[in-house]
């Protein structure tokens, strides 16, 4: 699992300035797009409301300048692009809880349209000020749909229904009893699949 | 682990897991996935070091711009206090004025300089600077109007 950049790290060990400006130069074409695909992920994880309409691009840049701000550390000993990894994963997350779900949106903005082609407004149905019907129709068509695409794939449905009770690999791995490589190949094929159905807007 | 996650939860694994499984793939993989979901692989390349380079630029041009705030707030000369009138003898006369008034003030200065005559103008804009900052000529003038 990849380390925070972070103050922790100690200053003697710390990327100065130019050597986090002179890395970028030197991101390989395979990093560049694993930096992109990451931020794209964790954009999508976090969902629009908490991105508040910064995309990825908006990710990575925060994630870079945080480094050059002096706000993270980067410890030369450890390869940059993890070190990015996580800084982005961290901001990300730190975008999320600053999300407040509490935060008014317009009724348009939620407006379902149903088979029929007629329109339903959640607020109709709202019981409680945290829930969100929007957001929660949203994510279980996407629950539906990742089931749907892999329905016929018995091995990933195992791995994903793994997933969805937050198992960790090691825990998928032991359940199921498949080899490292058995669980990478599979993982990939999910991976894979999820791009081409997704791909464009999420990742 | 929890009990029963929520939908939301549920993705979130499923999202997660898959976000990381990408810093455990070769980059062989990557490539390979990339290019058989037609990415540009070139412009990304680009796209994303430009997004850093871009970033780069900002940080430095900020850099700048606050050293030339500094630099020019420690060469501005300082703001000359109203009170303090234009020539070396109306500019003398006020401080031979200050010492009588405020003669701890004249116990300092002496120790500097044993005679006030020795004072030059740069001296005793020095001195009027530093009383005003103390707010001695301000106290002085409130006092004589009282």
């Amino acid at each position: 699992m990849i380390k925070e950049g972070s103050r922790s790290v100690p200053a003697e060990k710390a990327a100065t300035e130019s050597e986090i400006i002179d890395s970028i130069e030197r991101l390989t074409q395979a990093e560049t797009v694993r930096l992109e695909k990451y931020a794209k992920y964790r954009i999508w994880i976090i969902g629009p409301r908490a991105a508040d309409g910064r995309d990825h691009d908006d990710l990575l840049q925060e994630a870079f300048s945080q480094f050059l701000n002096g706000d993270r550390r980067w410890n030369r000993d450890q390869p940059y692009p993890l070190v990015l990894h996580g800084a982005i994963r961290s901001i990300s997350n730190h975008w999320a809880t600053q999300c407040d779900p509490e935060q008014p949106r317009t009724e348009s903005e939620l407006l379902i349209t149903r088979e029929d082609g007629s329109k339903h407004s959640p607020f109709e149905e709202i019981a409680s000020k945290d829930f969100d019907p929007a957001d929660q129709i949203e994510i279980e068509q996407t629950l539906e749909r990742i089931d749907k695409i892999f329905a016929g794939d018995d091995e990933a449905l195992l791995v994903i229904d793994r997933w969805r009770k937050q198992m960790t690999g090691p825990e998928i791995k032991e359940d199921l009893g498949l080899s490292q490589t058995e669980f990478e190949t599979i993982t990939r094929r999910i991976r894979r699949t999820v791009t081409k159905e997704f791909g464009g807007y999420y990742v | 682990m929890s009990e029963n996650p929520t939908p939301k939860e549920q993705l979130d694994a499923i999202l997660d897991a898959l976000a990381e499984s990408l810093l455990e793939a070769s980059d062989e993989q990557i490539l390979e996935e990339a290019a058989e979901a037609g990415v540009d692989i070139k412009k990304t390349e680009t796209r994303v070091k430009d997004v850093f380079r871009r970033a780069a630029k900002a940080f430095k041009k900020k850099r700048l711009q606050e050293a030339r705030a500094i630099y020019e707030k420690e060469m501005r000369p300082a703001k000359k206090h109203h009170l303090i009138p234009a020539s070396f003898k109306e500019k003398f006369d006020l401080l031979v004025h200050i010492l009588e008034a405020r003669p701890q003030i004249k116990a300092v200065l002496t120790a500097q300089y044993r005679e006030l005559t020795e004072l030059t103008e740069e001296d005793v804009d020095s001195c009027l600077d530093e009383l005003a900052k103390l707010g001695v000529l301000d106290e002085l003038h409130e006092e004589k109007d009282d």
